[in-house]
């Protein structure tokens, strides 16, 4: 079974999540940190928002993980929708 | 290519001495903006390349009045800008900091790497710079204060004091922009054809933003030296050239161009506002209403008149090469009315019937109340203040907080010979009204109604 788990706060190292992973049976497919908060661009009712999206955007409903050459493409690539939003943030490094 | 056995050239004497400030007053106008697109097309780093090109115009004012002005003040001034910028990189790897960069793609690093002047080769840089600065993921508060700090090169006092807020808080806030520009995706780059227009839309409003903040500076000690009115079309001729026939630049540039020359007329001695009607039109500079006329003459030309004097027949116009955006009409609009007062030889002689056509068209374009209380006044003018009247219904709930509804039609009711209602309409003005000019014009108004 896939499994998404968002990481709160701040959460630079993984404090030992491979060593627990395989000692429980699981795998790791990615883990990603992403840049902080003031980098983050909400697109609602295709429109870019300068913020993170909070819980008025709606319940968490999935996770993309895109390779884009600019910020520009990814809001191009999203589906335009009426309803709910998209958090937009670089991956750190 | 230099060659080595050439002979030294004579240095030809500048015939009028230069003053230092005069010459770092041109090279701030000719290269601020080109500095700092090319170092952010370099290095990738909006917060650093400002900083350096700050940095390079203070140790020019330092050097130059002692070593005499360079013979390329630009090629000076990015020398010494690009140390600037490799020494804060080279202390920041000291300290091991990983700073994100901004997107800029290889070629065009390769490219701003390369150059030695920045009079040179500057297009690509220039027009990113404006594009990045205005770019809609951005707040659009900071798109006008990044376009007058990055494009414009006002200090951040001097955006603080235009944009009304606290000196602080505007360098919290350009702080955090260029942070959001530095790391969050946002690309220093021209928007590809397809997205061009709506790009260029938000880059319209900014710069219109920038312009109208020139006309309304808060209190404050820190003048400004330059006009914003002034810079605000210099960058759209930028744009204009750049970007050639792109109708929302095209419009933009004939409406500042005509409310930029009233500038001299707008304010009485005591520095209190003088109405249209009442300017010294002998002081408006002809030259700009020209210009601005002949722009809209090859934008009606182009896309066709905007105003036929009537519903009936479509205009089959051809506007493929010329799309045109709800906001470039709506500028072209402002701008043939504003064109009418300017080509008017006095106010008596404006044309009403046609400002109130156009305002028709422009009300069905935006749907705007503020819009029809315009319209209102125009119609009037043209056909009496009865048409006006009857256009002002339902604006009271439309713009409750907006005492120009009740003071409009206090005076169209003055005109139509109503003044008990014109007196009520008057007091519902004075309830919502907050400049003290405005007050004491109304309540002059509401005293010389007869019978009131």
């Amino acid at each position: 079974m896939r499994f998404v788990v968002l990481e709160r706060g701040a959460s630079a190292d993984d404090g030992g999540l491979a060593d627990r992973a395989a000692r429980c049976g699981v795998t790791v497919l990615a883990r990603e940190v992403v840049r902080p908060s003031e980098t983050a661009t909400t697109v609602l009712r295709r429109l870019a928002l300068d913020r993170p999206s909070d819980e008025h955007d709606g319940p968490l409903a999935g996770v993309l993980l895109l390779d884009a050459p600019d910020l520009d493409a990814v809001l191009d690539v999203l589906p335009p929708t009426d309803t709910g939003a998209f958090e937009v943030r670089p991956v750190a490094g | 290519m230099t060659d080595a056995a050439a002979p030294v050239p004579v240095p030809v004497p500048v015939s009028v001495p230069v003053s230092v400030d005069d010459a770092l007053a041109d090279a701030w106008r000719a290269h601020w903006s080109r500095l700092i697109g090319l170092l952010i097309g370099q290095f990738a780093r909006p917060d650093l390349a400002e900083d350096a090109v700050s940095d390079a115009f203070e140790s020019a004012a330092k050097h130059w009045p002692d070593d005499g002005i360079p013979t390329n003040p630009g090629a000076w001034l990015l020398t010494a800008a690009r140390r600037r910028v490799l020494d804060r990189l080279r202390s920041e790897s000291v300290l091991r900091r990983k700073e994100p960069l901004m997107v800029v793609d290889d070629e065009m690093r390769a490219l701003a790497a390369a150059a030695v002047d920045p009079g040179a080769h500057v297009a690509d840089e220039q027009l990113r710079l404006v594009f990045m600065c205005c770019h809609p993921a951005l707040a659009p508060d900071d798109r006008v204060a990044l376009t007058l700090r990055f494009v414009v090169g006002l200090t951040t006092a001097e955006i603080a004091r235009l944009l009304l807020v606290q000196e602080t808080a505007m360098a919290a806030r350009l702080t955090r922009a260029k942070k959001r520009l530095a790391s969050s995706g946002i690309p220093f780059a021209t928007p590809p054809a397809a997205r061009l227009d709506e790009r260029l839309d938000v880059v319209a409003t900014v710069v219109y933003l920038a312009f109208t903040s020139g006309y309304h500076p808060g209190d404050g000690d820190v003048p400004l030296r330059v006009d914003l009115g002034d810079e605000a079309i210099r960058l759209l001729r930028v744009l204009d050239s750049l970007l050639p026939d792109r109708v929302v630049v095209r419009a933009l540039l004939a409406l500042l161009l005509l409310q930029h020359s009233r500038r001299d007329t707008r304010l009485d001695p005591t520095g209190a506002l003088v109405l249209l009607p009442d300017q010294d039109r002998s002081r408006w500079h002809r030259d700009e209403i020209a210009e601005a006329v002949g722009i809209l003459r090859s934008l009606d030309e182009a896309t066709g008149p905007a105003v036929t004097g009537s519903d009936s027949g479509d205009v089959e116009v051809d506007r493929s090469a010329h799309r045109t955006t709800a906001l470039a009409q709506e500028y072209h609009l402002q701008a043939l009315i504003a064109a009418e007062h300017a080509t008017a030889g006095t106010a008596d002689a404006t044309r009403w019937d046609v400002i109130a056509a156009f305002y028709a068209e422009l009300e069905a374009l935006t749907e705007s109340p503020v819009v029809r209380l315009a319209r209102a006044v125009a119609v009037a003018e043209a056909s009496g203040p009865e048409a006006g009247l009857s256009l002002l219904d339902g604006l009271e709930d439309a713009l409750p907080r907006h005492h120009r509804v009740p003071a409009v039609r206090a005076e169209l009711l003055t005109r139509a010979g109503h003044p008990a209602a014109a007196a009520a309409a008057y007091r519902r003005a004075l309830d919502l009204v907050t400049n003290p000019t405005e007050r004491a014009h109304l309540e002059s108004r509401l005293a010389a109604l007869p019978d009131a």
